[in-house]
């Protein structure tokens, strides 16, 4: 492609969006870091984010840049290849808060779980490309399998939170694939109605759960905080005390008290939502919201008007998964959803997370690049073909 | 081919969107419901959380008398604190500043302002000239402020010290009207509070903050300085005199119920009541229930006026005893006052006449008088401890226990519960609550509470109680009670001398010496009791009790300017009359209250007061006698330690006046015009009595 035709084609919408936020999260960062850090070294988060951000747009530029039908080839590789470092992780990873999840590249800890993501979404989306018939039972067999070798090797970090990713980001793809209706509520909704089935039967009738207590108790506190004020509910209190804090308009930015004293943990990574919410308030949350939906919207439109169906299976994957992102969380942040800890797009600290949603952004412009042409002539009608080649 | 396809992958958009759109809606009402219906109170948790406070103790009400001098203030104590993060920009400089102010290093002031802490001491209770400094440079102090703290004193000292009470270490009431009306007087504690992390460690950037206290509310008492000024000081002379244990004087507004003077020996200042035993900090008039004696008789009479078991026209006879139940009870005088009328039973204070009456009125209608004068309850006065006056057990009562208990012996009464009593009559048979504190008022001087004439109750008719003050007139007129006379007034009046009781039995030799009354007949303005406990030498209340009662009444109705109601006719001379006590008035007033009684005086030396008279008052000398008055500059003899008033903003005169009234002098060390400007030492500080404050006018 000539770059001319990128200059034109490009979708500078995601592209602000992404830039916007990426700037606005290294002063939000810089704000939750603070107190953590000795004076004279303050920005020391920021700098490494400023890199992360330099390095996530350059690699987002390249995945725009290879047309994404190779992505096919590549499929395989990535797939197993992430398998392979999240078994390695579980091996030989770097544990921190009770989890193994890092691995040791130069000075940078990489988190497999994050590009095991973008691989999921490139390795469903070439799968459903060729599936096309996904109206029976068994057709969801082979997904499935897809599906559960990488999230069970992430449950058995554990991280509980990139799991649920993985389940959204197959949940949505399939959904978008054509799969059946009422299966998929059978099997998404359904499961998750099963499992807090087990979780009360586990609570009321002592029915044996895989899971450890303290897991189990962090998972659902969020109903009711207060039983542990100083355990499991802590952070839920805290968040929700520094987001009331705010109140409509914020207590402005790099003043947020509960940040500030450190009595929110997490406060640059999972929860920093919170940090928003409490120097922004209610108008500042709400407006980042909206942009997020902005971003997801538009991230369906790019769905919607790919050239072919491959391309709208990866674009869909990619909005699945940045949708459950914030989703999560700013529902855990707010108590309306479990502490599952994610981290939000373009916002929380953490090199691997961005670069896999800077992959992830790629991917969407990549596919907005290469879009079936808007006007309806004879080209248009051509795609179509493409398209309906896969009923 | 179809559209088949897209069709659905528009629908399934639709409907991913939807549910994304729905999910940010749930979203938005939760963000909605956290930060704004429950943003307040999140809020109010988060500082409680986050800060960490020094209590600031509130500005205590005052206590002041009816006529706003105060009796119990908290003077401000100030200190100076710092903001060291807000010190930042010019510490160096202000370390200079405020070293040179309040006389410290200004390495350490330089080391207090660079901690990191977000609240720092730089010197506590500064002196005066140290807040003028201060104060003056504020505004070149970024970062540096004052706050006040609070210590209550008492700036009359002694003066009712007993009634006012006094406060403990955390400025909580102790006793007397501090105690009664503590929570009044308190006010709301506020706070310095400052930011501390999550592991509580104060952090350089932490907020801090300063919560004001809200003063408490001002209680007005009922009492008059004035007249507790001339109670005071009668009761220091009564101790001078009588050698007593103890000497108690209340004085009431009989029209409200509002004590207008509560005075003791011994007694208390509050400002040191550490050096005093705690026997002192007791109001004696409420906490001690004592036999009355004869001053219950006007109780007794009025009973047996209502009941119409007396009359006017009865008829009684002394022989010097009576029989009752097979026990002969003497009358005081042992050769009797034969035949006598009511009048003159109550003139003589005959106690056979009186057992004549407690008999007549019986059991069952005694004790129900005993209860409609409130004496069988406590009067509920706002000051703590009152006793509850002690009485035989109705069902087992004799004709004998009754004979006695009509002339006041075998029962006690606490002397307040007797004086309401008393005033009750003086009130046209009007009984109220006594109460000392009259109204509290708010911080704007709002009233919040008032609490003159609370009816409680209506014991005799208007009739009846009219009868019974003209017979008490004639107990100061022509009765044993002659020495309370004051010249220009009726005044209505009962003396008593009880028999003590101690550990059950009446003890012979100790006596209670007191006096009960009011005047001016027939419009009150006073009801009076003296106490005098164990007297040496004369013992009869006449004698001891009177004269204190005469004299006292004497100074409060020419402080009230009542005008006479009476010609004052002096006794014609050569006849005897009674000298009456000219200490500490000045020579004009002396002159004229000598001249009154009869005597002409002559005065020794110079000064402002009356110190001392050649002849004591109380004796009697053929009228025309001369007195010598020796003059001086005495001042309040009750004052050891006199805390320093506020003389800012009084003219020179009015601060030396106001100096001579606390017993204390102003020394101006200028010459200038207008108003004291600056004094030393400042307000609040104690001193003893005689020491000279200085003063800067204009």
């Amino acid at each position: 492609m000539h770059p001319n035709q990128v200059w034109k084609n490009i979708d500078y919408l995601v592209l602000i969006i992404v830039l916007l936020m990426s700037g606005l999260s290294l002063f939000v960062i810089g704000s939750a870091t603070k107190p953590l850090l000795p004076a004279g070294s303050q920005l020391y988060f920021v700098h490494r984010q400023m890199v992360w951000v330099a390095l996530g747009l350059v690699t987002m530029a390249a995945v725009a840049w290879l047309p994404y039908e190779r992505f096919k080839a590549l499929s395989p590789y990535l797939y197993w290849g992430a398998v392979a470092l999240l078994a390695y992780v579980l091996l030989k990873g770097h544990s921190a808060l009770g989890a193994q999840r890092w691995i040791q590249v130069g000075p940078f800890q990489l988190q497999p779980s994050e590009f095991a993501k973008i691989a999921l979404v490139v390795a469903f989306a070439t799968h459903l490309d060729k599936k096309t018939q996904l109206n029976r039972w068994r057709d969801l067999v082979s997904p499935g399998l897809l599906l559960l070798l990488p999230m069970l090797l992430i449950l058995k970090q554990p991280d509980l939170g990139t799991a649920l990713v993985f389940v959204a980001i197959a949940g949505g793809m399939l959904l978008m694939a054509g799969a059946s209706w009422w299966k998929l509520l059978i099997v998404f909704p359904g499961g998750l109605v099963a499992v807090v089935a087990w979780i009360y039967l586990h609570y009321h009738f002592h029915v044996w759960i895989p899971m450890h207590q303290y897991q189990l108790n962090r998972l659902i506190i969020f109903l009711n905080p207060n039983k542990d004020p100083l355990g499991a509910g802590f952070n839920v209190i805290q968040s929700r005390i520094a987001v009331g804090s705010g109140g409509l308009f914020g207590t402005g930015i790099f003043t947020a008290h509960s940040n500030q004293l450190s009595y929110l943990p997490e406060s640059y990574t999972d929860f920093i939502f919170a940090v928003i919410a409490e120097e922004v308030g209610f108008v500042g949350s709400m407006a980042l919201l909206a942009v997020y939906l902005l971003l997801l919207a538009r991230g369906l439109f790019i769905a919607v008007h790919a050239k072919d169906r491959y391309g709208m299976l990866l674009a869909a994957g990619v909005v699945s998964m940045f949708a459950f992102h914030v989703i999560e969380s700013a529902g855990m942040v707010s108590g309306i959803m479990p502490v599952a800890g994610v981290p939000l797009p373009f916002m929380s600290y953490g090199g691997s997370a961005l670069l896999a949603d800077s992959v992830g952004v790629g991917i969407l412009l990549n596919v907005y690049l290469r879009r079936k042409p808007l006007s309806y002539g004879r080209a248009a009608a051509g795609t179509r073909v493409v398209i309906s080649k896969n009923t | 081919m179809t559209n088949k396809p897209t069709l659905t992958i528009k629908r399934r958009t639709f409907v991913v969107m939807l549910l994304v759109g729905l999910y940010d809606v749930l979203l938005l009402g939760r963000l909605a419901d956290i930060q704004g219906l429950q943003s307040a109170y999140l809020k109010k948790r988060a500082d409680q959380i986050h800060f960490r406070g020094v209590p600031l103790a509130p500005f205590r009400g005052k206590i002041v008398d009816r006529n706003g001098r105060i009796l119990a203030g908290s003077h401000h104590a100030y200190s100076v604190y710092a903001i060291p993060v807000q010190t930042r920009k010019h510490r160096d400089m202000e370390a200079v500043l405020l070293s040179t102010m309040l006389q410290l290093s200004q390495a350490k002031v330089q080391k207090r302002l660079s901690r990191r802490q977000g609240f720092v001491w730089v010197k506590r209770r500064i002196s005066a000239t140290e807040l003028e400094s201060v104060r003056s440079q504020l505004a070149a102090l970024p970062g540096v402020y004052l706050i006040t703290e609070t210590a209550r004193s008492y700036p009359q000292g002694e003066l009712a010290g007993p009634v006012v009470g006094f406060t403990g270490i955390d400025n909580q009431g102790l006793s007397g009207i501090e105690l009664t009306y503590d929570k009044y007087l308190t006010g709301k504690p506020g706070s310095i509070q400052e930011e501390y992390d999550v592991t509580g460690q104060s952090v350089a950037f932490a907020q801090t903050r300063v919560i004001s206290s809200v003063q408490g509310d001002t209680v007005e008492l009922t009492l008059d300085d004035h007249i507790q000024w001339m109670a005071e000081r009668a009761c220091e002379q009564a101790m001078i005199q009588t050698q007593g244990k103890s000497v108690s004087i209340v004085v009431m507004h009989p029209k409200t119920g509002g004590i207008l003077a509560m005075a003791q020996r011994p007694s208390v200042n509050p400002n040191h009541f550490r050096d005093y035993s705690p026997k002192n900090y007791r109001v004696l008039s409420v906490s001690d229930a004592i036999p009355p004696g004869s001053i219950f008789k006007p109780v007794t009479l009025a009973a047996s006026l209502e009941e119409g078991t007396a009359t006017v026209n009865s008829q009684f006879f002394c022989s010097g005893f009576k029989n009752v139940l097979g026990r002969r009870v003497n009358c005081w005088r042992p050769q009797g006052h034969g035949a006598e009328n009511l009048a003159m039973v109550v003139k003589n204070s005959c106690n056979v006449g009186f057992m004549d009456l407690g008999l007549g009125l019986g059991v069952d209608n005694f004790y129900r008088y005993l209860e409609k004068f409130g004496l069988r309850n406590r009067t509920r006065i706002d000051l703590p401890g009152e006793a509850l006056g002690l009485f035989p057990a109705m069902k087992r009562v004799t004709a004998l226990d009754l004979a006695i208990m009509a002339f006041g012996q075998t029962l006690t009464v606490t002397p307040i519960a007797l004086l309401t009593a008393i005033a009750a009559i003086a009130n046209d048979g009007v009984l109220l609550t006594p109460h000392v504190a009259r109204r509290i008022l708010g911080p704007q001087g709002k009233v919040i509470q008032e609490m003159d004439g609370a009816v409680a109750g209506r014991p005799i008719s208007p009739e009846v109680a009219r009868i019974v003050q003209r017979m008490l007139v004639g107990v100061v007129g022509e009765g044993t009670g002659k020495l309370a006379q004051v010249p220009g007034y009726h005044i209505a009046g009962k003396t008593g001398t009880a028999q003590k009781v101690i550990n059950g039995r009446t003890e012979k030799g100790t006596y209670i010496s007191s006096f009960i009354g009011f005047g001016p007949v027939p419009h009150p303005e006073v009801a009076v009791i003296v106490n005098v406990d164990e007297p040496v030498g004369a013992f009869y209340g006449g004698q001891v009790a009177a004269p204190i009662f005469g004299h006292l009444v004497r100074n409060i109705f020419r402080y009230l300017k009542l005008p006479p109601t009476e010609p004052v006719k002096p006794p014609p001379k050569g006849e005897p009359a009674m000298v009456p006590s000219l200490v500490n008035l000045d020579p004009e007033t002396a002159e004229q209250d000598a001249a009154a009684f009869g005597f002409p005086v002559q005065f020794v030396g110079r000064g402002k007061v009356v110190v001392d008279q050649s002849i004591e008052y109380g004796g009697y000398r053929p009228a025309g006698t001369v007195l010598h008055l020796k003059l001086g500059q005495n001042t309040r003899i009750y004052l050891e330690w006199v805390a320093v008033p506020q003389f800012r903003g009084l003219t020179a005169e009015e601060a030396a006046h106001l100096a001579w009234e606390l017993g204390i002098n102003v020394r101006p060390r200028n010459s200038g015009a207008g108003t004291v400007s600056r004094q030393e030492p400042s307000s609040g500080t104690e001193v003893r009595a005689g020491t000279a404050v200085d003063i800067w006018v204009g």
